[in-house]
């Protein structure tokens, strides 16, 4: 029954999104306050009906309804409680119904804190938002329709892919999506003002909230993707420049030179068509995101359910919104006015700047992502393009980027001196020279010194930031601390990147107890191979204790899981790794056991450097977004327009 | 007009995608490894936990590599085709099992018939990883010389074969 009911919402949400798409839109055209107020109602509404539908598959997830194709195919009576509510969305159907949960959420957002905005605005916004769900309720209900039944139902479920019963994995896809899906207000409100032919500093401050609030998620989602890739999957890496990993990280990029355009634009009034455009293109690079992983057009771990149906229904999704939005642009981009206008040598040149670059950066990912798929797709003509491509366009990219950080913040927002901008080149260059030569001493590569001195450099002038504002640290807005530790995650992110990829080293070799081997400054000795039962699996696990000059550092357990729940026909499962970790401050040394017999196994043991650090910087910057959303600037309230200016 | 500059932009690329997708067969895209030599490896045989196999073994003539799994379905639906390529072609066909245990895949080889010419076991998928398969069943074709010519990623059905692999076996042997 309850299957049958969440269907029955998830159609009634359908239903209701139409209402939203279509009543409000007439009514800010119309001038029909009724008609402009229902949006209002029916958002609210078209969250409920999700909530509901999406409880109910949770619901059939926990009471393990194996009548229910879905719970039959991914879970498990012995699936623990965690992993049966994360286990929802471990599929491509659970997986949509979360995507549309969380457009439903955050299109519900709109009524709920903007209260004080102007009510065409807010009616046009909602509308598109009803459109957005519209359209993909209709995917959902039509090709991935999350409550098919199983008749007969199974006695048993097959339980959850064993990869994915891991924290990291299971809180990944609903970190990305608060990310992908949170742009869609956006783009929402990018088209609403488009319609109403005016952007200004009321329209900024109210998305800015919301544009860092789906940014700072983006970079948890990323984040946590990526540290799972590399310990789980052991792909020995924290990015491997994967087509998936890049479609990830170009709304990333864009998202990063919309926080800052829409800073610009609240406070300054500048730059309002370049904004919307980026808003625009902000999510349109989420839906790309979603359809590439969605449609198997590129093939990765998260090509469950390839089906290119399924593939094309995203696509003219993607073609009609994206579209529709651009056509709005070209037609109406003229009427965005901007109040202000500012010097090319002045805080916010520096940023008009990093925004370009952060452009061209997502612009050389995206050829690098779809050019062999075009080439391949058109031509019928093989090409690929890895590592050696990002390497040469990427990084110096970056480093131009992060020259730029180091100054931006140090200059005034409209107008600076050159005399200003001497004295800070004056401050910093020596600081970047020192760095280089140092570590040049030290026995690094020129490049991994350039790397290492850029990151020091971008920490200097971060910390100059704070050190010019020292006596009035206390007044400082949360915005201010926001950009101090995202601008402070990226130095320590730097400096980590350039540490692990000129320090990393790995081995293998067949062992037998009381032999080791050696990678970088320590020796990995085998102890002893055991086997046993744990839970919902069996394992093999090799006991290897790490020795850095001849003393005992650390002892690291590397097992081999066999679920027993995968595959019910013969009781026997399927083997995962489990990889004997020391995440350390300073290095992260592991083990992994691939082959194995009664007396000996083959070890691979890695040497990472810093690589945790990585993660570390890239949290900073996620909670550098979290924290400026504290700006009592930023607060949901009447924006007095003598503030303004 | 200037403004339209985007929507053209964008345009272009959905068509591209279109025509993209609407052809299929998007399998060689992401492969980084297409003529490349086979990846160097250590693992043991199927049947014979004593004998090691290498990526040497694979080298000298054409071969197919097959990735399987008893816990793969499609694996199972594909195998009658790769028992009839055992016993009409004139070829190396070698099995790689991959995350399974060996009782299983001995019995599945037994009940199903056995095509390969040897099996290697990649209990833990060392090697998968190393080919940068995605998944199972996938099937590889490699050259005399040691050399990934192609990579199909799915089921190898009566059409995959005569359509895609036979030819290109038969331009291999003729080179």
């Amino acid at each position: 029954m309850i299957a049958e009911l969440g269907h029955i919402l998830l159609i009634t949400a359908f239903v209701i999104a139409i209402l939203q798409a279509v009543l409000p839109l007439w009514g800010a055209h119309k001038g029909n306050t009724v008609l402009m107020q229902f949006g209002s109602r029916a958002a609210l509404l078209q969250c409920l009906a999700i909530i509901g539908a999406y409880g109910a598959l949770t619901a059939s997830f926990i009471g393990f309804d194996f009548s229910v194709l879905l719970t039959a195919e991914h879970s498990h009576s012995a699936t623990p409680m965690m992993y049966r509510i994360t286990g929802v969305w471990s599929n491509h159907e659970g997986s949509m119904l979360l995507w549309v949960l969380i457009l439903g959420i955050y299109g519900a957002m709109i009524p709920i804190f903007g209260k004080h905005l102007p009510p065409s605005l807010k009616a046009r916004a909602i509308g598109i938002q009803g459109l957005l769900s519209a359209g993909f309720l209709s995917f959902s209900i039509l090709t991935s329709n999350p409550f098919e039944r199983l008749i007969p139902a199974a006695y048993e479920g097959a339980g959850l892919n064993p990869v994915l019963q891991d924290p990291a994995a299971a809180f990944h896809p609903p970190f990305l999506y608060l990310g992908y899906v949170g742009f869609s207000l956006s783009f929402a409100f990018a088209c609403a003002a488009l319609l109403e032919g005016k952007v200004d500093a009321i329209w900024a401050r109210w998305l800015r909230p919301w544009v860092l609030l789906s940014w700072s998620f983006l970079t948890v989602g990323i984040t946590l993707g990526s540290f799972w890739a590399y310990y789980e999957l052991g792909w020995g890496g924290w990015w491997m420049w994967d087509p998936v990993e890049n479609v990830s990280f170009m709304p990333w990029l864009a998202g990063a030179a919309l926080v800052h355009s829409i800073l610009v634009l609240g406070t300054r009034g500048s730059l309002p068509s370049w904004t919307v455009l980026l808003a625009i293109t902000t999510f349109s690079l989420s839906l790309i995101g979603t359809f590439v992983v969605r449609s198997g057009l590129l093939t990765s771990v998260h090509a469950f359910a390839v089906d290119p149906e399924r593939g094309l229904y995203l696509l003219v999704l993607l073609g009609l919104y994206t579209g529709l939005a651009l056509a709005l642009y070209g037609w109406r981009a003229n009427a965005l006015r901007a109040h202000d206008r500012f010097e090319p040598l002045s805080r916010s040149g520096a940023l008009v700047l990093n925004n370009l670059l952060l452009i061209v950066t997502t612009v050389t990912i995206f050829i690098g992502t779809f050019y062999p798929v075009i080439i391949k797709g058109v031509f019928d003509d093989d090409l690929s393009i890895g590592r050696p491509y990002y390497a040469i366009t990427f990084v110096p990219i970056m480093i131009l980027l992060i020259l730029i950080m180091g100054v931006g913040p140090l200059l005034k927002w409209e107008r600076d001196s050159t005399a200003q901008l001497k004295s800070i080149i004056l401050k910093l260059v020596p600081v970047l020279v020192l760095a280089f030569a140092l570590f040049l001493i030290m026995g690094q590569s020129w490049l991994a010194a350039l790397g290492l001195a850029v990151g020091i450099y971008l920490f200097v002038g971060t910390l100059l930031v704070v050190w010019s504002r020292r006596k009035i640290l206390r007044q400082q807005s949360a915005a201010f601390y926001g950009f101090v530790f995202g601008h402070v995650g990226l130095a320590v992110m730097t400096l980590a990147i350039t540490l692990f990829t000129s320090g990393q080293t790995d081995d293998l070799k067949r062992l037998r107890p009381g032999e080791s081997l050696i990678v970088g400054p320590y020796e990995y000795q085998l102890k002893d191979l055991t086997q046993g039962s744990r839970d919902n699996y069996v394992y093999t696990a090799a006991e290897i204790m790490v020795l850095k000059d001849g003393q005992a550092i650390t002892p690291l357990i590397s097992e081999a899981r066999n679920y027993r729940t995968r595959n019910m026909d013969d009781g026997q499962g399927n083997w995962t790794t489990e990889v004997g970790f020391d995440l350390g401050a300073k290095d992260t040394i592991f083990a992994t056991l691939s082959e194995w017999d009664g007396e000996s196994a083959v070890i691979k043991a890695h040497y990472h450097p810093f690589v945790i650090w990585i993660w570390i910087g890239a949290l900073l910057i996620a909670l550098g977004g979290f924290i400026s959303l504290a700006d009592r600037r930023l607060r949901f309230q009447p924006i007095d327009e003598s503030e303004v200016s | 007009m200037r403004g339209l500059i985007p929507l053209l932009a964008f345009l272009a690329l959905i068509v591209l995608l279109a025509v993209s997708i609407l052809r299929g067969n998007s399998d060689q895209l992401s492969y980084k490894f297409l003529n490349e030599p086979f990846p160097e490896f250590e693992l043991t045989e199927l049947y014979d936990e004593t004998r090691s196999v290498d990526q040497a073994l694979i080298r000298g003539e054409i071969t197919l590599v097959n990735i399987f799994g008893t816990w793969c379905t499609p694996c199972k639906a594909e195998h009658p085709k790769l028992v009839e390529i055992g016993e009409t072609e004139n070829l190396r066909l070698v099995g790689l099992n991959w995350r399974d245990t060996r009782d299983r895949a001995k019995s599945w080889l037994a009940q199903l018939g056995d095509p390969y010419d040897f099996v290697i076991y990649d209990r833990m998928g060392e090697l998968v990883i190393a080919m940068g398969a995605t998944g199972a069943p996938e099937t590889y074709v490699i050259d005399a010389q040691g050399i990934i010519r192609y990579k199909h990623v799915g089921m190898v059905t009566d059409q995959v074969w005569a359509e895609t692999l036979q030819p290109l076996i038969r331009q291999l042997e003729s080179e």
